[in-house]
């Protein structure tokens, strides 16, 4: 894995409405690997998500995206910045009047010059590496929790950014579907070369997929702790260790199993 | 939980002044979901909120969660008037259970005691959520302005399928009630003003009424109050539900701009069908006036129409039309940014919706004044 920081965050405050949910926040992620950020409830997760996918700005501080302040960035440079980025929301976000190939399309008519054949071969294969060959069709009513999240991933990887995050890619799912789409992020980093960024507490994920982790602390309003999950469980602090051992004991039967698998295939 | 009969007599609660001054509440017995609603009131106005208040516990035998609020609820009052509270004698297995509730020394630091909001905070806070509610929808109107602007000079960039299918359920789907209301509205007009006009022998003079007020005033405003109950609402639901489904969040991070993607083809829409409609009920009052005139006053129809001709103008009608886009782009433009402005909560998409209904009309009504008081000083 090469390592050349394709994100930066620098002395970041996240927050809103002028509440600060942590300060002095920075961290590196590398090209190509799979990186968590883990927490309780309430440690702002998906505020730093936010504020690293551009939805709303930080209270201070910087993020650099492939060397691109997400901050500042404004017009054209934010358009690019973005459309180096892909985005799968907790829900999928899918548009509901459109169907499977209508939201991996979208994408591609704003974007891109293509011509129409070319965006809906580029769309018809994306949702191929997601398994949904077939499901084009389909509004994402009509198709299952772990299903729509793939179609959600293959519209985000539609214009093949470098940088897909994942808000809670597990939420909602049953231990299997979470591990198939588990398989799924692997393959897609190992194999494309796609950094990921995912914002989750599933133990099972973080051990099965995650290179290496940060854990946000809102006691401490920053980063407890960060390294390999490896590491992390490890550790002796006990609010790291409260955190994975608890959630351990919590879903020992069914989902130690699949975790062992997955770190055996990586 | 056992079945113990609601009373008062598990409990006790008396007030005492001891030699320091101090207000000493003795409770006796057990504080359990049972018997602290009998002691509720007494307990809570024993509380003098001056001074130090001690409570008494060394006979208090059990407490629950409701016991718990009661102490948490005398110990808050006691604080908020300036008063100090201390619980004394509490015997050591019962205090674990009020120290889990959170009523020891350092109750209440992190509880301000929630204080009423007086008559005039209350109007400070409404009139700053007005400003600022009108200063976001200036600020939507300016982006929204903007991006009209941009079609005009890159048309290539505005979907005009969603502009055609707004167009049809928006305009299309609301010509039959258009019309109806229209028609409706022509005739009630004309049905009053009959009997009235026909004293002072005027009967011949129905159309000078009907014409020039359905087509300048009412058919305008009466159709853009329809596409505000039917349209604009769902706009705003529309729009308000993908904000909730975090939709709204993934078009940003595409980088596709929301306003111009799902706001302005709506708009456009509206421009397009809000002076057809204008016109369609326009014709339907006119229509209602002559069946008025013809079947009750007895007018021949030549009548009517060729008082028509002679009072109503090509500007009157292009005034009208004119105000129907207006009002279009108003009615729109308001569900939309209701919809944009949805928060994140069960109630929201709803609240959204009559917002959208409610904005579009006092706008509506706004904007009408101004324009007959332009159109005044403009005399045209």
């Amino acid at each position: 894995m090469s390592r050349t920081p394709i994100i930066s965050v620098r002395g970041l405050s996240a927050g809103y409405d002028g509440v600060v949910l942590m300060s002095g926040v920075e961290f590196d992620v590398y090209a190509g690997e799979i990186f968590g950020i883990l927490g309780g409830s309430g440690a702002g997760k998906t505020t730093l998500l936010r504020h690293m996918i551009g939805l709303f700005p930080p209270i201070a501080g910087s993020i650099g995206i492939d060397g691109v302040d997400m901050v500042t960035a404004t017009g054209a440079s934010r358009q690019r910045l973005l459309t180096k980025i892909g985005v799968m929301y907790q829900q999928g976000a899918l548009f509901g009047s459109m169907t499977l190939i209508e939201n991996v399309l979208l994408p591609l008519e704003e974007h891109t010059s293509l011509p129409r054949r070319a965006r809906a071969l580029t769309a018809r294969l994306k949702l191929r590496l997601v398994g949904l060959s077939g499901f084009e069709n389909y509004l994402p009513a009509e198709i299952s929790g772990g299903m729509r999240k793939r179609a959600a991933i293959a519209r985000a990887m539609s214009l093949d950014p470098r940088i897909i995050f994942l808000d809670e890619p597990s939420a909602g799912l049953d231990p299997i579907t979470s591990a198939d789409l588990d398989r799924l992020i692997l393959r897609l980093a190992r194999s494309l070369g796609i950094t990921f960024v995912m914002v989750t507490h599933e133990l099972a994920s973080i051990l099965g997929t995650n290179d290496r982790v940060i854990m946000l602390d809102k006691e401490i309003c920053g980063i407890r702790a960060s390294g390999t999950p490896r590491e992390l469980m490890a550790s002796e602090d006990p609010a790291i260790a409260r955190f994975f051992h608890r959630q351990s004991s919590d879903d020992n039967s069914s989902e130690n199993g699949n975790s062992t698998k997955q770190e055996n295939g990586t | 939980m056992p079945a113990t009969k609601p009373t008062s007599d598990a409990v006790r609660i008396e007030t005492l002044v001891n030699e320091a001054g101090s207000t000493v509440i003795r409770v006796t017995g057990r504080l359990d979901v049972n018997s602290t609603g009998c002691v509720w009131d007494r307990g809570v106005r024993a509380v003098p909120g001056t001074g130090e208040t001690i409570l008494d516990a060394a006979e208090l035998e059990y407490i629950d969660g409701a016991g718990t609020s009661l102490i948490h609820e005398m110990a808050t009052r006691q604080r908020a008037k300036g008063g100090t509270f201390r619980i004394d004698g509490l015997r050591d297995n019962l205090k674990a259970f009020l120290d889990l509730a959170g009523i020891n020394e350092d109750v209440d630091q992190d509880a301000p005691c929630p204080s009423k909001l007086t008559v005039t905070e209350i109007v400070g806070k409404r009139t700053r959520e007005i400003g600022s509610d009108v200063h976001s929808l200036v600020s939507y109107v300016g982006r929204i302005s903007l991006e009209l602007a941009a079609v005009v000079v890159r048309p290539h960039r505005t979907r005009w399928s969603h502009v055609l299918e707004s167009a049809t359920t928006a305009g299309a789907f609301a010509f039959p009630v258009v019309v109806l209301i229209g028609f409706l509205l022509g005739w009630v007009l004309a049905f009053s003003a009959a009997f009235i006009m026909h004293d002072y022998g005027a009967d011949t003079l129905l159309a000078a009424l009907i014409g020039p007020a359905m087509v300048r005033e009412l058919g305008p405003l009466m159709t853009c109050v329809v596409l505000a109950a039917r349209s604009g609402s769902a706009f705003a639901a529309e729009i308000g539900t993908m904000k909730v489904n975090e939709e709204v969040d993934a078009l940003t991070t595409m980088g596709i701009d929301p306003v111009r993607f799902l706001v302005i083809p709506k708009v456009l829409a509206a421009v397009c069908m809000t002076p057809l409609l204008a016109g369609f009920a326009n014709l339907a009052g006119i229509v209602g006036g002559a069946l008025v005139s013809r079947f009750v006053l007895g007018q021949p129809l030549a009548v009517y129409t060729n008082l028509l001709k002679d009072v109503i103008h090509i500007q009157d009608i292009g005034i009208g039309l004119g105000k129907a886009v207006i009002f279009g782009i108003i009615v729109a433009s308001i569900g939309c940014i209701r919809g944009m402005q949805t928060r994140n909560t069960p109630t929201a998409v709803g609240e959204a919706a009559t917002s959208a209904v409610v904005t579009s009309i006092v706008f509506l009504s706004i904007t009408d004044a101004l324009l007959a008081v332009i159109v005044q000083v403009l005399g045209i």
